[in-house]
């Protein structure tokens, strides 16, 4: 099981600058991080490998077949959660996730057991018989993760899967991750550090198209070790903190604010060393670092 | 002057992003080939304006004014139908991209905003008008009956004429635009079929696209020349096989007296686009997103919970779920399951119609038993076309459905979409057209009317192919409900024989018309497969 992306570039129509270059990962079982600001190329990178879009150049391929040359064999064992979908509002879940299943080509008894697992692990069994069109954001999400989950997929593509979820949501999606992780491809694309930092075991940062960093979630934070820095400083002094540091918290308390700064060295006299950094602190740490780099 | 501001942002966005479209190339390239048609050479087999007797055929020498005011009447009469399509989106846009909820947090209020996109959709339709003036004086050249050129006399007509209809249309978008249940598909058919049988009846009171003050103008003209010229019988429009043995008599004509009271009938156009306009601003809901139908009228009870509430009292504890794993069996692909879906979807959506609701199945029903009990030349010329009018809207969404609902990233990146999920989308439109046609289907086998039958064949499977075909290559419903509308009016309505592609005419049958269609039906099916295929590649 093995999806290998090597040398992907991908230029837009009409576009001068490229999403992606040069980008390179192997992928295995388990559960791959995939992080990056906004507009870093992860969306594409996500479609290039749903065979929605094809990459300029460079070759992605599923267990040694080009994807762009027989999309649908990785078609066939895909689960795909885009960033942006929409569903037939007329529809309630169920109809929509029988319809999604008989595009998958799920045999209908299956289909509807496995339709309700799903809709019990996404908490919408009640409101499955309501109008898509009445479901709030959150709901409409769910029911995305639902369809991506239905074939029981091998690859799983989810693309900003949190977003629109409330802090529930949010616990019962990590929950199910854990539950998928095993023999199949998870890769989770997102900009919140923390889904990544409770579910994967595997990070690749990608910035402005090309890849900055591949690594474990321990190694990353070790390359953070010794360079996030904490002190207290009076409200006043926030904005001058905040264009001369990286800022990675603040928090406001009664002596003052409590600010936590990723830099190399010291960047106040009373600054002291932090206890342990966090996976967002190497996060910006390192598209710090790598900033400049790139496209 | 901070208004004016406002209302000219308004029109530059909203034309930019209208102009800026790959659909808006596709109508000015038809624009320009319309504004060629018009202006026909003098050997070929049909006619635009002209008079006619047994013997000889009438018409002016294509100078400025002849070209101006005869390309200005035939583009006012076909851009008041074709451009009512091309600009009514904006509403929908701003309410599609959630912009119209950001415009309704601003001071701008719903009359400002109504005048400025009917504005908007008026320069987009007059950008339109400028190309086939353009078009015109290129044709005046091009035919080279004189070639002097009067810029006054080929443009006015143009000005006259067409501007204040265009102004119309736009305002007359943005009405129905406004109103929920003229949106969308709808609207376009409502539109269409005022425009077909009211407008006639209504030219009769006022001359609405200053078709008689023109042609009267011409016509007297003509009668100093040739006085056996009957000025009552005139042509307007594409006519053909009347050129066919008579005589071409040629006379020159210099242009309209635009009188007072002749500009003053097309001011009045003017004032009621306005009107229109405003009015389109009252009872508009400011991009509110709740539907108008589920306003609850009193004081909520108690114990009513929105979805949210429901949801949350009856979790489902985690520990307590578990996904249970697909065998291979259950993945292998089974084409019934996939087709029944689309037909599921496709019922649902006919129950689901505008204004019509869950009264669609009704009718649909209702036609079916009268197609069957109805003497079949009835029931072939009447309940047929009308059993394959109920649908349109439900046809219309086929291969636009995926891109309308934002669902195309899920189905393409299924395996084999398009030779599974394609293909079964089509077979559902078609058991459509056969459904709510099975009435007159059976009446026929009971009278033992075979090509009846085989006619009806080729219609049910034309229509859904068209529909798919016309969705996936312009990714908009309205390009079908448009076409198809003009096509079944024209055809099986108006007894049009080669256009009457489902056998109500009983000559289309005897002359083998349905087998035009079988070959047209393949055509198009083969082209929405390649679009679909191009669709599916090109992102």
């Amino acid at each position: 099981m093995q999806l290998l992306i090597e040398k992907v570039s991908k230029r837009y129509r009409g576009s001068e600058s490229y999403s992606l270059q040069d980008l390179s990962l192997d992928i295995g079982p388990g559960i791959l991080g995939l992080l990056g600001p906004n507009g870093a190329g992860k969306s594409t990178l996500m479609r290039i490998i749903a065979t929605i879009t094809r990459p300029t150049h460079g070759r992605v391929s599923w267990n040694g077949v080009d994807i762009a040359e027989q999309p649908d064999e990785i078609r066939a064992v895909l689960g795909y959660l885009p960033q942006d979908f929409g569903v037939y509002p007329n529809l309630n879940a169920d109809e929509f996730l029988r319809y999604m299943a008989a595009i998958k080509g799920i045999a209908p008894k299956a289909a509807q057991e496995r339709i309700e697992d799903l809709l019990a692990f996404v908490n919408l069994l009640e409101a499955r018989k309501r109008p898509l069109g009445d479901y709030s954001g959150g709901m409409k999400q769910r029911i995305g993760i639902a369809q991506a989950l239905l074939n029981d997929p091998r690859v799983l593509i989810i693309d900003e899967p949190t977003v629109g979820l409330d802090t529930e949501g949010r616990v019962r999606f990590r929950h199910l991750l854990a539950e998928l992780a095993g023999e199949r491809v998870v890769i989770l694309s997102t900009h919140i550090v923390s889904d990544v930092e409770a579910t994967a075991n595997d990070i690749a940062i990608i910035n402005r198209g090309r890849l900055m960093v591949r690594s474990s979630p321990e190694i990353l934070l070790q390359s953070v070790e010794g360079k996030v820095w904490q002190w207290v400083l009076p409200s006043s002094e926030l904005l001058a903190a905040k264009q001369r540091h990286l800022l990675s918290s603040v928090v406001r308390r009664k002596d003052g604010l409590h600010v936590r700064v990723v830099a190399e060295t010291s960047p106040a006299h009373e600054a002291q060393l932090a206890g342990s950094p966090t996976l967002e602190e190497a996060y910006l740490y390192c598209i710090s670092t790598h900033r400049g780099e790139g496209a | 002057m901070n208004r004016l501001r406002v209302l000219y942002a308004i029109i530059r966005a909203g034309y930019l992003n209208k102009v800026r479209t790959y659909r808006f190339l596709v109508t000015l390239a038809l624009t320009i080939v319309a504004g060629y048609i018009f202006v026909p050479p003098p050997t070929a087999d049909y006619v635009t304006l002209a008079w006619v007797s047994p013997t000889t055929l009438y018409r002016g020498v294509y100078n400025s004014a002849w070209i101006g005011a005869m390309v200005a009447l035939l583009t006012g009469t076909f851009l008041t139908l074709l451009g009512f399509y091309v600009v009514n989106d904006s509403v929908k846009r701003d309410e599609e991209t959630r912009v119209g909820q950001i415009i309704a947090t601003t001071p701008l209020s719903n009359s400002a905003y109504t005048l400025g996109n009917a504005l908007c959709n008026f320069a987009v339709l007059s950008t339109m008008v400028a190309i086939v003036h353009l078009t015109a004086l290129g044709m005046q050249l091009f035919r080279g009956e004189e070639l002097a050129i009067e810029l006054w006399a080929l443009t006015a007509p143009f000005l006259v004429l067409v501007l204040p209809l265009m102004l119309l249309v736009a305002a007359i978008a943005v009405l129905f635009e406004t109103r929920p249940k003229l949106r969308g598909g709808v609207g376009n058919l409502v539109y269409a079929f005022v425009w077909m049988f009211s407008l006639p009846l209504f030219s009769e009171l006022f001359d609405l696209f200053g078709i008689m003050g023109v042609l009267s103008s011409m016509g007297a003209t003509g009668q100093a020349m040739y006085p056996e010229l009957d000025q009552h019988k005139s042509i307007l429009g594409l006519e053909w096989g009347l050129t066919q043995d008579k005589a071409l008599a040629l006379f020159t004509w210099r242009g309209v007296n635009w009188t007072p009271e002749f500009l003053q009938t097309r001011l009045v156009l003017v004032g009621v686009a306005v009107g229109v306009s405003l009015i389109a601003s009252v009872r508009f809901g400011h991009f509110d997103p709740s539907p108008e139908s589920k306003k609850i009228s009193g004081t909520p009870r108690s114990t009513v919970q929105n979805v949210e509430e429901v949801v949350e009292s009856t979790v489902v504890p985690l520990e307590e779920i578990r996904l249970r794993p697909l065998g291979e069996e259950a993945l292998k692909f089974r084409f019934i399951p996939m087709l029944l879906a689309e037909c599921r979807l496709i019922l649902k959506e006919l129950t689901m119609l505008p204004l019509v609701g869950m009264w669609g199945s009704a009718a649909a029903i209702a036609l079916v038993i009268t197609g069957l009990l109805l003497p079949l030349d009835m029931a072939r010329g009447i309940m047929l076309p009308l059993a394959w009018f109920l649908p349109v809207l439900v046809w219309s969404r086929m291969g636009t459905r995926e891109a309308r609902h934002r669902t195309d990233q899920l189905v393409f990146s299924s395996a084999n979409s398009l030779n599974r999920q394609l293909p079964a989308v089509w077979l559902a439109g078609v058991f459509l057209a056969m459904a709510t046609g099975s009435g007159v289907a059976l009446n026929s086998a009971c009278h033992g009317d075979w090509p009846g039958l085989l006619a009806w064949t080729a219609g049910a499977t034309f229509i859904p192919t068209l529909a798919l075909c016309l969705g996936v290559w312009t990714g908009s419903s309205k390009s079908f409900e448009f076409i198809y509308t003009l096509l079944w009016y024209i055809g099986p309505i108006n007894q049009v024989g080669f256009l009457d592609f489902m056998g109500a005419i009983p000559g289309s049958m005897e002359a083998g018309t349905w087998r035009l269609y079988l070959v047209l039906t393949a055509i198009l099916l083969g082209l929405a497969l390649i679009g679909r295929k191009l669709q599916i590649q090109r992102r």
